[in-house]
Formats: structure tokens, sequence, C-alpha cells
């Protein structure tokens, strides 16, 4: 089996330019193949870890997803509001540890608006129980102060001392806008991949002054309330969106959903944010499968690339094999010489993709992260992409199965006169 | 240029198996393609003695293709003895006919004899990678592979560095034809069979090729069986068969698939 070795890997570089390009296609799928893998597997980590360490969310009466994409994803909007008054006693459970408001309704520039407490940027956990981080400035001190997502900042070229107008509602064009209040950026947060990169952060105080005299989502008509007058109002909110929860203990997480599902005084729903994230995901996860099933089409592609190429090169190739077939090779060895260059140029080209991939993923790396805020961790092969690997090894060889059968029926046909 | 005084060891005429049986002997063979109802090789006898040279002749298509077929093992008659060396060749198994022919023939076809991936010196010394009994003849006579490579081939009137260095597809017909004879000679198989090896080659060519071959052969001890159509060359042989004369197949002249 040696000098078959040695065979093929003359005979391949004898053939370099077009072995190059099989290769090369090879190469390509298998970079694709494992590329969206790996955005697969890191978009889904990063999406199910959109929030971490909160224990329950809690909203208005409504499905669990409904209340995830409007409290999470600033999707949609919420049924009804919460009273302060409910978040106040619920808060005060012996069980929670900590709590974090959250009241949205407002936008700016299509970004949404989130009114919460300095208790956001201290608890707030995303990914792998990270907390947020500054990039410039820090927490919102001022009634009039403003945290913004990365995204923000980058996309609407704000940095520290700007000032941002607020508009009323959630559309990406508003025309009513609550120009008389504008609040100051003071923080920009660092990108986390999650949707508050596209949030404009601001205290409950300031939500509930720029809406002072506001009836029913309309403006106020007559008399306005300037914004230092505004200052001196009693501004607790009458009502929030949602709220996170943080429990003493995960063992009394089932307790007080049930406590919270049978509020008395509202009709309320808590969430569990792992289970209600995950169940999202199924939903929009037959995109991923498409993407996986259109990549995995595209490895069947070069390997029948690969393919063609080998059958093309049999019939040039059978005056060899009877040339090899006069000084000893035998049918197997023949067999084997298609099959080697099979396993050969796969292999090459597994190789060639590999190496892509950590090519693209060093460049990748840092605009994925600037442009999508997807996290993507340059790790070894994970153990299911070495089995994605393994299949197109073993595809390749399933594709040299069929010219080298060939060329060894040729070979016993034939045996040692030369037919061309 | 490689060293001559090697040369008496390698004229080893094996005397010492001859037993006057001959090395090839064909009898009662009968042989038709699978399918086909017609014999189309049907020869009482056929011999081949030690260090004889023959020379079969027959027009294309007469069974010439079917009859080397037969006697490297790579066809099987459904009747009949094909006795190569001693040996029942119609008893082995295919992997065995395979080993044994590279063990005792060297072959050359009538042109495009050489594999064009691998070079001059490593297209001639192909069958003793096949071949354990050939590879340790060939170490017999040089110290190396590559030594025997060269030695056969400045004998064949291809010495020097100017020729071996080239890629095979650069070499003229006639240079490849003797590159190919250096092949089916190294290690000294007991027959070195061509098959219209001289077709492709101009006359003058033709006859300075045979010569070398014949030189060659009688130096290794081996036997030739040539093929051609061309009678002008039959005179130079210990024996001329007629196949057409011991080829008793009504379908004989049909030359069975091609």
């Amino acid at each position: 089996m040696k000098q078959i070795a040695l065979l093929t890997l003359k005979s391949t570089r004898n053939r370099k330019f077009t072995i190059f390009l099989t290769v090369l296609s090879i190469g390509l799928s298998v970079c694709l193949l494992l590329g969206v893998e790996r955005i697969r597997t890191e978009s889904r980590a990063s999406f199910i870890n959109t929030i971490s360490d909160t224990d329950l969310i809690v909203g208005a009466r409504s499905g669990p997803i409904q209340l995830l994409l409007y409290s999470v994803f600033r999707i949609g909007h919420a049924t009804n509001n919460i009273s302060w008054q409910s978040y106040q006693e619920i808060a005060e459970f012996p069980d929670v540890s900590w709590t974090i408001p959250i009241s949205l309704g407002d936008s700016h520039k299509g970004y949404r608006v989130m009114g919460t407490s300095k208790a956001y940027f201290e608890h707030f956990r995303y990914g792998r129980k990270q907390s947020l981080q500054f990039k410039n400035g820090g927490v919102f001190d001022d009634l009039y102060d403003a945290v913004i997502g990365s995204e923000v900042a980058v996309k609407l070229g704000y940095d520290i001392g700007n000032s941002v107008v607020i508009s009323h509602g959630a559309g990406d064009v508003s025309f009513i806008e609550h120009d008389d209040k504008p609040f100051k950026v003071v923080g920009i947060l660092t990108p986390t991949g999650t949707p508050a990169d596209q949030t404009i952060h601001v205290s409950l105080g300031g939500i509930e002054a720029i809406h002072i005299g506001w009836a029913d989502g309309s403006a106020p008509s007559g008399l306005t309330i300037s914004a230092a007058h505004a200052r001196r109002l009693n501004l607790t909110p009458k009502t929030i969106t949602a709220f996170l929860v943080k429990l003493n203990s995960p063992i009394a997480t089932f307790k007080t959903q049930r406590a919270i599902n049978q509020y008395k005084a509202e009709p309320l729903s808590a969430i569990l944010p792992g289970v209600a994230l995950q169940q999202l995901w199924e939903l929009i996860g037959i995109a991923e499968k498409a993407l996986i099933a259109v990549s995995v089409f595209v490895v069947v592609v070069g390997l029948f690339g690969m393919l063609t190429a080998l059958m093309t090169s049999l019939n040039e190739r059978r005056r060899e094999m009877a040339i090899l077939r006069s000084v000893g090779a035998r049918p197997i060895h023949v067999f084997s010489l298609i099959i080697a260059e099979a396993i050969l140029v796969t292999l090459l080209g597994i190789g060639v993709g590999v190496v892509l991939l950590y090519g693209l993923l060093v460049v990748a790396q840092p605009l994925l992260i600037t442009q999508f805020g997807l996290f993507i961790t340059i790790s070894f092969l994970s153990l299911y992409e070495i089995m994605l690997i393994g299949l197109v090894l073993k595809a390749g060889v399933l594709a040299g199965i069929i010219p080298g059968w060939r060329i060894y029926r040729y070979s016993l046909n034939d045996g040692m006169t030369i037919k061309t | 240029m490689m060293s001559i005084s090697t040369d008496t060891t390698t004229n080893t005429k094996r005397q010492d198996d001859v037993a006057g049986k001959p090395l090839i002997e064909l009898s009662e063979i009968r042989f038709s393609w699978p399918g086909g109802t017609l014999p189309v090789l049907e020869i009482d006898h056929f011999h081949l003695g030690h260090d004889e040279s023959i020379f079969i002749r027959g027009p294309s298509g007469s069974g010439k293709s079917t009859l080397l077929g037969i006697i490297t093992g790579i066809l099987l008659p459904q009747d009949g003895d094909v006795v190569v060396v001693d040996r029942r060749i119609n008893d082995l198994s295919g992997a065995e006919r395979d080993r044994f022919r590279v063990d005792t023939m060297g072959y050359i076809f009538q042109m495009f004899n050489l594999i064009p991936y691998l070079n001059i010196v490593e297209n001639v010394i192909l069958p003793c990678q096949f071949s354990k009994s050939r590879k340790a003849q060939a170490l017999r006579n040089s110290s190396t592979l590559e030594e025997e490579a060269l030695r056969l081939l400045s004998h064949l009137n291809l010495g020097g560095s100017e020729v071996q260095d080239k890629v095979v597809a650069e070499l003229s017909v006639g240079q490849q034809q003797r590159v190919a004879a250096a092949r089916a000679l190294i290690g000294g198989p007991r027959l070195v069979i061509g098959d219209e090896p001289t077709s492709s080659l101009d006359s003058e060519h033709r006859e300075s090729f045979l010569r070398l071959l014949f030189e060659e052969c009688s130096r290794m001890g081996s036997s030739l069986i040539f093929v051609s159509h061309d009678i002008d060359l039959a005179p130079m042989f210990d024996r001329v068969v007629e196949l057409s004369e011991i080829n008793n197949a009504p379908d004989g002249t049909a030359g069975g698939k091609e």
C-alpha cells in the first residue's frame, strides 16, 4: 500500500492545478458549513443568554413569549401596565433579593427608551453572568440624564454631553416630541450583543417627568410644565411596564411564580426567562435549520465537484491503469489509487476549510461585535464540528468509491489492453 | 556512466531449472468471451522454450490480444491448460495471477508505455514496487534500484543525464519504447512480452530497438514473445508462429470485443 500512497501523491502533484481547484471548492464549502455552524451556536448562545441571573420576569397577564418580547427584546407593546403599588409589594417579598423595574413606551429615532432604576446597572446580567460595563461616563444621576447602548452611540454618533429628545410612542417616526424636556447623554455602554445595545436608558422619574399632564397618550392641552418646574413635583411613577426579579434562592422560584400569578390586586404573569427564551428560539430556529441545510448542500455540491473531476479523469487514466496492471498492480490497487486520491483531496479540502474558518473568524470577530453585537469566541473545534468534519470525510470517501468501483471494473475487463 | 563490470553476473542462463520443460505450454485451449457463443481462440498446442525468442504474426483481430491475455493470466480459458514456469495458471486466484505476472513477465505496449507523473527512473523501477522477487534480482545486479534502472537505460542507449532528467512527455517515441523495455527487463523476468512494441517506430529505429531488446533479453536470460504484423522483422527471431495457423477457432478473425 505504500507504493499506492506514493503513486497517489505523485499523480495528484502532476495534476496540481485541477486538484487545487477541487480542494479549494471543498475547502470553501467546509468553511461555509463550519462558519454557519459556528455562528448558529454562538448566536443561539448569545440569544439564550440575552438575560441571565434573573429568576422571573413579571408583567401584566399575557403569554410568556409576548412578555419576553416586550420586556427583554423591546419588540411590540405591553397589553397593560402594572401598578407601582403591586411592584412595591412584590419587591418586598421576603424571598426577593433584588428587582429591576422597566418602563417602556417612548423612543428616540427608532431606538426604544427604557425607564429603569440604578439597580439595572448594578444587577442586570447577560451572557455568562456579565454585568453592564461603561465605555464612557457612568450611571444616570440627574432626572434628565440618559445612558445609551453601544449601537445607539455608534449609529447616531452620540457622545457624552449630547442632547437627546425623546419621542412619544415607539414608532420609527414619531411626530410628537418631548422636546420641552431634552435629556443629556451621561454614559455609553460597551457592546453586549443584547437589546441593551439598542436602548436609551433613563430614570423612571425622567419618564414620569416628560409625561406630566399627558392623558391617554395625547399631549397636554393648554398649560405645559417646564423641565425645571417638573423637578419639584412628585415623580414617583404610578405604573411600570414590567420588572425583573432575582430571588435569594432558586428553590423559591416556583413558589414565588405561583404567588405572583395568583396575585389578588391585579392580573400578573411571572415567567422563567430561560424557558421562555428557549421557546422563542425554537420558534425562530427554523431559519437556522434552513441555513444549515443550505450549507450542507454546498458541501454536497463541493464533493460532487470532486466526483466529477474524478470521473472525467478516469478515461484518460485507463491507460495508466493498464500500465500499472502490467507491472503487477492488482485491481484493488487501482481502486485504492482513486479512493486515496478522494481521501487526500477531501482531507486537504477540510484543512483548507478549517484554516479559512479561523482566518475569517479572526477578521470577522471585531466586525461582528461592532456591527451585530454578536460575540464569537475563537475556540478549538467543538465535538459537533469534528463530527461534521468526519461526515464530510466519509462523504468524500463515498464519492471516491463510485469512480473507484468503475475503474476497478475497467481494470478487470480491460486487463492490459489499452482502451482509449 | 554505469559500470559494465556487473554485467556478467546478470548473464545467468537458468540451466538448473530448464530440465527439458518449456517455459510456457498451452494445450487444448479454448476461449470465448463471456456471452459470446463461438470461441475466438482454439489452440491445440503452443510452447515457448527457455531463452527462446518467438515472433507471433497475425493481422489485427486474429486473437493476438486474447492469446497474450491468456499467457499473462488476465484471461482464463474455458478449457485447456496454461502452464507458465511449471505453474498451472488456471489454478491461481486473481491476486496470485497478478503477483505471478509481475514476478515472471515484463510487458511492453505498442505505445504510451510510461506513466506521465513518474520520472524515467521511477517508471523503470515500477515492477520492483510490486514484485519482491524482481526487486531482489535487481538488487543483486546493482546496489540500488535506481542504479539498476540507470544501468539498464544506458544499455538501451539512454545513458546520460540529458535524457534521464527529461520529463516522460519530452521523450521521443523511440526513447519511450526503450524506457519501457528497461522496465520490462528490470529484475530479470523469465519472459518479456512485446505487444507490437515497434509499430510506432519508423523502420530504421525498429531494427535497432529490436537488436537492443535481444541483447538485453539474452543478458538477463529472458525469453521473448514478440507480437507483430510486420513480417520484415521475423528473420531475427528463433522461431516464427503464424497465429492463424495455430488458432482453430471459427471466429478467430472476429477479435472478440475489440
